[in-house]
């Protein structure tokens, strides 16, 4: 026992080694830390605390942190502007394209992580290059052609636009997932007498479940916020969520209280999402490229 | 179920061959291992029989019929893989019969079948629990029952134990032993470790570079190895090679250990032809494999020991492994490695202990210095038995 | 187990033959699906930017060669456009990155709830740009503005930042820059957490200072990292819209008016949708170069 405490007195003593930061300099990154991410996070408190004011407040030009909290902004969103309906679209279009692009894009990428095909990295760069593309020009193109087809401000016509977007990074993300599954698992797999699709749906995709789930977060998100393309291909009947709030700035006046209100309801299931799911993000945020 | 392998190649597009024209025959209920280092082909000649790689020549037989085409699962052959391969969101007992459930057998035999397997490799109790909160060594036995369930044909492992460490390697070691002594289902083995090797198998193939060596029995392989490499590769410690020359002196053959004064007395022998037809080719000069255990020192000058230096002892508990460094220049081992000697530990010895070296006549063998091939084995009536293939 | 290529001279096995039309089938839907949503539009937006096409008369299409994107060199609004553009890029990745690192050296430290404020740093990067943009809105507006409010009473003077040509783009830039700053840390940190433990204990013992570790071992082993995130920004930060649009609809003036906001207005309210298209084609081509510099200039750094 003394020759460790001996060594570990040497350690300590040796000449050439600064001093580790004194406890004062912790304690205060500890609480710079701190501070600067929750003061980071003002404007979300702001926008929260606006939508419970009365209008009155809103306006008026010394904003206030005290006040009787009302539900009118949520009621009146509700009431005039028909949000539940938009509320509805949104739902319905993100999920739905959330489902189909996981579908397609676990039986894609399987199919390339198991394949050896021609031009892959070509394929793969293609896919990778369309997360480029700025959205404005293929905006227009299917503006036109959606107007041809009948599909404007329609769920379909969404919806197909989504999954076109959201694919390409599916499959790319889901790829690097299904690398990390050993190669032996599935060959157990083959000589237990499953077939390839049945090893695909019992045994690869219960394992990747994490994978998926990261995929689908960002999908969720992305089309959850999605602006421009539901700008421009939809009007009345199909239109979500980020489109509305921004009808909330009229000419002569901004709505201030159900802007807040709504732009409160769109952050809840990003919440919601986000303290769920927080380990599963980060990951595809990078591409992969940090593992 | 007899396995029988003809002329199979496997050649990978970058023009790696992984397995030269193997020809092979494990007979039915046979326990064969296929030993070499990292690299020789042994997995990927599994991995033909069970399907997962195809040979890009030749054909695989089980059971007299032809299986080259077929798909893994029809094959009728289970595999225990290295990294086990258990399925991670299923519980033991659902890896255990996915296969039985995935070819329609009849619930209550799927039932029997896990009662009978779980009590036998001991896992009844951890039925219910995920592979992730087992240990080594039960996920093994869990691999293990998952293909014993399936009752095969054909019982294929991909180094097992190598995941294990050493003490349960051995007490499992044992356990497969005694199991395949139970069942007698035809077991292809594939492991780098000779000791594994020598105690589990009936036969015993050696691979090196993608070739099979040699097969026989563990005590065969051992005994007459067919070339260096396979001397070298099978025994622990390392068979000593010492150069050599050979000259036929009447009905024996005189040694004589090059780069020394030395005469190997005792080591002339009756041969069993008058002049061995490789003598000529190789002008006389050899190889000679003397085993560690075939060595005896001595504190005095003996005629015909050699007199040589201890330079090392490793202690092994019931065993001294003595490293001798030889007195004279010249004389040196064939391959540069140091000579060992097997001695009991209660003998005493000392480091720098000046000793002569007497070598048996047990289980020698003469090489061909060029090709490393056996040319000659001493057989047990201490004759010169000359290897067939070498008989030009 | 890749269905191997098959060694020379020998053919596929039935069964693996088989299992390669299943593969197809799986691959097929999705391939043959954004060949179709992808070709289509760019050929389409290919087209279209060769051609005079108006939304007011549809009938009245005339092939215009490359005119469109002639005009485009001529006017000013384009030169403006492109103008604020890179501003814009150049000062919100800038700060991003700059305030980024900071921020997540900041935070890679151990302390109980680093966790939890880790997990709060996604928050800004999920809310819509839309939502946000519209949040700072009402924060810098002039009469009730939070922000206006806390300047004024400590004297400092304040203008109706969105109306005002010279404070528009930095407002908007001040909001990007707000949502995304915790995208680059999350994402450095992630890679800091990645760089071995032993490797840092390794500088500890040899005497680096805390300065000297981040410098010298730190910031080296996570440059891979840094520089996705600064090509996703980068990039992210030319093909901007949501935000923008909706703090400035590109206003006043076109003070605000980046690329895809300015071929957006060309399209929709001028109605000449050859010249929108020809616009998003210049956008697309420039990301294109710059990636390809960037990562040109990466390769070359990298072996040096």
């Amino acid at each position: 026992m003394t020759a460790v405490n001996d060594a570990k007195v040497a350690l300590d003593v040796s000449a050439s080694r600064p001093a580790s930061p004194p406890r004062l300099w912790l304690r205060l990154g500890h609480a710079a830390a701190a501070g600067i991410v929750l003061l980071w996070l003002f404007p979300v408190y702001w926008v929260v605390l606006t939508s419970f004011k009365p209008i009155v407040e809103i306006n008026s030009a010394i904003p206030s942190f005290v006040f009787e909290p009302t539900l009118e902004n949520y009621r009146d969103l509700f009431a005039k502007f028909e949000f539940s309906g938009v509320l509805l679209n949104s739902i319905v279009v993100t999920v739905a394209t959330c489902v189909v692009v996981v579908a397609m894009g676990v039986m894609a990428a399987y199919a390339l992580a198991r394949m050896k095909v021609p031009g892959e990295k070509h394929i793969a760069l293609w896919i990778l290059s369309l997360r480029f593309l700025p959205p404005i020009a293929v905006a227009i193109p299917f503006y036109i052609q959606w107007q041809d087809l009948n599909l404007l401000d329609t769920y379909p016509g969404l919806i197909l636009v989504y999954v076109a977007f959201n694919l390409p990074f599916a499959i790319w993300l889901l790829r690097g997932f299904l690398a990390d599954v050993p190669v032996e698992l599935e060959e157990a797999a083959l000589l237990d007498g499953l077939s390839r699709l049945q090893i695909l749906w019992r045994v690869v995709v219960p394992v990747i479940l994490p994978g998926l789930a990261s995929t689908s977060i960002f999908v969720f998100v992305f089309t959850w916020n999605e602006y421009l393309m539901a700008l421009m291909l939809t009007s009345m009947h199909a239109v979500t969520v980020p489109v509305t709030i921004s009808k909330f700035v009229m000419p002569y006046t901004i709505l201030w209280g159900d802007l807040s209100a709504a732009v409160v309801i769109q952050l809840v299931p990003m919440l919601a999402v986000v303290f769920l799911l927080q380990r599963h993000i980060v990951r595809g945020m990078t591409l992969g490229a940090v593992k | 179920m007899a396995l029988v392998f003809e002329g199979i190649q496997k050649v990978y597009p970058n023009g790696f061959r992984a397995v030269n024209h193997l020809n092979l025959e494990v007979k039915d209920g046979e326990f064969f291992t296929l030993l070499g280092p990292s690299g020789c082909g042994k997995t990927t000649t599994l991995r033909m029989i069970a399907g997962l790689e195809t040979p890009s020549s030749g054909k695989v037989f089980i059971g007299g019929r032809d299986f080259t085409q077929t798909h893994p699962r029809d094959r009728d052959v289970a595999m225990v893989f290295q990294s086990y391969a258990l399925y991670p969101h299923m519980t033991v007992r659902e890896n255990l019969v996915l296969n039985l459930k995935v070819r329609r057998v009849a619930t209550d035999e799927i039932e029997r079948r896990l009662q009978e397997v779980s009590r036998m490799l001991g896992i009844d109790r951890l039925l219910d629990n995920k592979p992730a909160q087992l240990s080594g060594g039960q996920r093994q036995r869990v691999a293990l029952g998952r293909a014993l369930i399936r009752r095969p044909n054909i019982f294929l492992m991909d180094e097992p134990l190598s995941n294990l460490d050493l003490k349960l390697r051995e007490r499992t070691r044992t356990e497969l032993k005694a199991l395949h002594e139970r069942l007698r289902v035809t077991t292809v083995y594939v492991t780098h470790d000779q000791a594994e090797a020598l105690v589990l198998s009936d036969r015993i193939g050696i691979m090196n570079g993608g070739d099979l060596l040699q097969v026989g029995t563990p005590q065969e392989i051992y005994d007459r190895p067919s070339s260096v490499f396979v001397a070298k590769f099978v025994g622990t410690p390392s068979i000593n090679l010492l150069p050599v020359t050979a000259r036929p002196a009447g009905r024996t053959l005189a040694l004589r250990l090059r780069g020394a004064d030395w005469d190997l007395a005792g080591v002339t022998l009756a041969a069993e032809q008058d002049v061995p037809a490789w003598l000529g080719r190789v002008d006389g000069q050899a190889v000679l494999g003397v085993r560690p255990e075939a060595v005896t020192l001595l504190y005095e000058a003996t005629a015909g020991a050699i007199p040589a230096v201890v330079e090392l002892i490793e202690p092994m508990g019931s065993v001294n492994h003595v490293v001798l460094r030889f007195d004279g220049p010249g004389l040196v081992t064939a391959d540069d490695e140091p000579f060992v000697v097997v001695m009991r530990s209660n003998e005493p010895l000392e480091h720098g202990a000046q000793v002569w070296a007497t070598l048996l006549p047990d289980r020698m063998v003469l090489f061909d210095e060029q090709s490393g091939k056996a040319l000659a084995t001493l057989s047990p009536r201490r004759e010169w038995r000359c290897v067939q293939s070498s008989i030009d | 187990m890749e269905l191997q290529r098959v060694a020379t001279g020998t053919v596929a096995v039935e069964w693996q033959r088989r299992e390669r039309w299943i593969i197809l089938l799986l691959l097929g839907p999705s391939l043959l699906y954004l060949l179709a949503m992808s070709v289509y539009p760019t050929v389409y937006s290919l087209w279209l930017s060769v051609h005079n096409y108006t939304i007011y008369r549809p009938d009245m299409v005339s092939f215009a060669g490359f005119d469109n994107f002639a005009e485009l060199l001529d006017k000013e609004v384009f030169a403006q456009s492109f103008l604020v553009t890179i501003l814009f890029s150049l000062f919100s990745v800038t700060l991003e990155f700059g305030l980024g690192l900071a921020l997540a050296v900041l935070l890679d430290r151990k302390m109980a709830g680093i966790g939890l404020l880790r997990t709060l740093l996604i928050v800004p990067v999920l809310i819509s740009p839309v939502g946000m943009g519209l949040t700072f809105r009402y924060i810098l507006a002039p009469t009730y503005g939070l922000l206006t409010y806390l300047l004024q009473s400590v004297g400092i003077p304040t203008a109706d930042w969105m109306a005002s040509t010279t404070w528009a783009l930095p407002a908007v830039i001040l909001v990007d820059v707000w949502q995304w700053t915790p995208f680059v840390t999350l994402i450095l940190l992630s890679g800091m957490q990645s760089v071995s433990v032993e490797v840092v204990e390794a500088a500890e013992l040899d005497g680096l200072t805390e300065w000297q570790k981040l410098w010298h071992i730190v910031m080296p082993l996570i440059r891979p990292v840094a520089m996705v995130v600064l090509l996703i920004r980068l990039i992210d930060s030319i093909r901007v819209f949501d935000m923008i649009f909706v703090l400035t609809r590109g206003g006043p003036g076109t003070s605000t008016e980046v690329l895809s906001i300015y071929s957006y207005v060309t399209g929709f309210t001028e109605g000449d949708m050859g010249s929108a298209a020809a616009l998003a084609w210049v956008t697309v081509a420039f990301v294109n170069i710059l990636v390809f510099f960037f990562l040109r200039a990466l390769a070359r750094t990298e072996g040096s």
